[in-house]
């Protein structure tokens, strides 16, 4: 037998690895194009259904604003959470397929399938957010707070949409199924999305779901994007408590969170 | 050294003991057989042996690495291929072999250059640049243990390779396997064809219900039922009842009639003398007779000694169907 250098897991491989398990999975993408399509025409129809449907019934749009401008912020966030499930799918069916028991029999670093997986998803994520943004602007929507603070707001929504994506890497990968998958991720993303600030003002709820809707994640973060669109003269009137800071720290701690659950489990896989 | 040793290896699923006391060593360079029924063990025993999957209690090493305490130093000597295809579907055969590479470290000139030599080797250099979902069953798999062996792994573990292939593609898959050994690979393959381990492996290991019951080489095996097997084939199905009495009479042993085969079987310790007794007492009766041979014992006539059992070949049906 001839030596064989053990390649040590250190940073340097983790990126290297994870890039271009990364690279897989997009042109695993690439390569279906009705996929391709539907990921990104989703988003579209979903942000027009909400801002033609509901925007009517809301007469005047909301404290002055006009509905686009009071919704966009929120719904960026939305749609990235009913986006985040594609990290659960993807990563079930490469558990199914055995891809995962061909990785995990490889000399790679720990985390590196999965670090992988959230590039990927990541980079899925920014692109939607940017479709969303193009579609808004052709509809009338604004950032009124100025260029960095539009920024600063797209960032924390997409960091935002990280933090979930580990979420829904753990999920993939609790579950025995694509379908299971499904069932699991709906049950969990509604409630957190819809009990939230993100299409109606907390406000208009009965009082005992308004402290529910306003310590949501889903409401701090949509707060936070919407004070920082807005700007202060025209967040102030509506009451948006956007804390920027606040909203970082949900993003951190549930990527931190499952990050580390993640890895562990990845270890453990049956 | 040995290239693989299993010593005591013990995994329960809840109450479900898969393996029970599993004891292994393979020689370095030898292909080597695990053998039993679904259910025996036996991808329990490669799940551990890959760092898959921990044991409940015993232990396993790899060219001298624990899978337990070292699985790093175990993941980057060996090679898997699973039950089913692994490859990723929508990349072409030539990038799922590169990407394999190139995760384990290997220069992308490098394993572009290895991967075309795999592909010659296993016939898929017409189909290299095509997505791996346009491959039929049996390219898939050989795209499979190509990719297993980007990485140049001196183990090799084959978890029942030719499950659910044709006949033409397992015997390709077959003499793909072979090259291997004849390269000094340490190769563990498991399989329920008893003929699969007859023709590749140096040594079997037969397990059931998580333990080996029996071990050593194909022939030793047959050794163990003892004696050879008296065969008679008959043109007319109404003569095998008489054939069998004959048979029963000349070797003093049950004579097993089957009556699709129109066959007659029966062990015997007598070898030729007994061919010679069963011939002459068939022709003054007058019986006509298509075949009559003696040969050694099968795998599954071994089987069937050792657990009263036979092997459920049901995979080999629908293959047929």
């Amino acid at each position: 037998m001839s030596a064989r250098t053990i390649p040590s897991a250190g940073v340097a491989d983790l990126t290297r690895q994870s890039f271009l398990l990364a690279r897989r999975t997009t042109i695993n993408l690439l390569r279906r194009p009705d996929v391709v399509t539907f990921i990104f025409v989703q988003p579209i129809i979903f942000v027009l259904l909400f801002i033609y449907v509901f925007g009517g019934a809301i007469e005047g749009g909301i404290g002055g604003l006009s509905y686009v401008d009071f919704a966009m912020p929120g719904m960026i966030v939305a749609t990235l959470i009913f986006d985040a499930p594609a990290t659960a799918f993807g990563l079930n069916e490469d558990m199914q397929k055995g891809v995962l028991d061909r990785i995990r029999s490889l000399p790679l670093h720990r985390a590196a399938y999965l670090v992988g997986r959230i590039l990927y998803d990541s980079a899925r994520a920014l692109t939607v957010t940017v479709i969303i943004i193009v579609v808004g602007l052709l509809i009338g929507f604004r950032f009124h707070g100025g260029l960095v603070a539009a920024v600063g707001g797209l960032l924390i929504a997409w960091l935002f949409a990280v933090g979930i994506a580990w979420a829904s890497a753990n999920i993939g990968m609790m579950v025995s199924s694509p379908e299971a998958v499904q069932a699991a991720v709906f049950t969990v993303i509604f409630p957190f999305v819809f009990v939230s600030s993100v299409y109606v003002p907390v406000e208009s709820m009965p009082g005992w779901l308004q402290a529910v809707a306003r310590n949501n994640p889903v409401s701090v973060v949509s707060d936070a994007v919407r004070e920082l669109f807005l700007g202060a003269d025209l967040a102030g009137p509506l009451q948006v408590d956007g804390n920027p800071a606040v909203a970082l720290a949900w993003s951190f701690a549930f990527a931190a969170l499952f990050f580390a659950l993640g890895v562990r489990r990845f270890q453990k896989l049956p | 050294m040995a290239a693989i040793e299993i010593v005591d290896l013990v995994r329960h699923f809840g109450d479900v003991k898969a393996l029970d006391g599993l004891n292994l060593e393979v020689e370095e360079g030898h292909v080597h057989g695990l053998l039993g029924p679904n259910g025996a063990g036996k991808t329990t025993a490669v799940r551990i042996l890959a760092t898959l999957l921990g044991p409940t209690a015993g232990s396993a090493h790899v060219m001298g690495h624990d899978v337990v305490a070292d699985a790093h130093a175990v993941r980057s000597v060996i090679g898997l291929t699973g039950q089913s295809a692994s490859v990723d579907e929508w990349l072409t055969g030539r990038e799922n072999l590169v990407l394999l590479g190139r995760l384990q470290g290997i220069d992308e000139a490098t394993a572009r250059h290895r991967a075309g030599d795999l592909l010659d080797r296993f016939d898929l250099a017409e189909a290299a640049d095509r997505p791996a979902n346009t491959y039929s069953g049996g390219m898939q798999r050989r795209l499979d243990l190509a990719a297993s062996l980007i990485g140049n792994p001196p183990v090799l573990f084959l978890d029942e390779p030719t499950t659910g292939l044709d006949p033409r593609s397992r015997l390709q898959m077959w003499s793909v396997i072979r090259t291997l050994g004849v390269e000094g690979v340490t190769v563990l393959l498991t399989t329920q064809y008893l003929e699969e381990a007859d023709q590749l492996c140096d040594q079997i290991v037969v397990i059931d219900h998580g333990r080996a019951i029996a071990r050593g080489t194909a022939d030793e095996l047959k050794d163990q039922v003892g004696g050879q097997v008296v065969e008679v084939r008959v043109h007319d199905p109404a003569t095998l009842g008489q054939v069998a009495e004959v048979v029963a009479a000349v070797t003093g042993e049950e004579a097993v009639t089957d009556t699709t085969l129109r066959l007659v079987t029966s062990a015997t310790s007598e070898g030729l003398k007994s061919v010679e007794s069963v011939a002459r007492r068939l022709k003054s009766r007058e019986v006509s007779v298509a075949d009559l041979s003696l040969r050694r014992p099968s795998l599954d006539e071994v089987f069937l000694q050792l657990t009263g059992e036979h092997i459920v070949e049901d995979d080999a049906e629908e293959v047929l169907a």
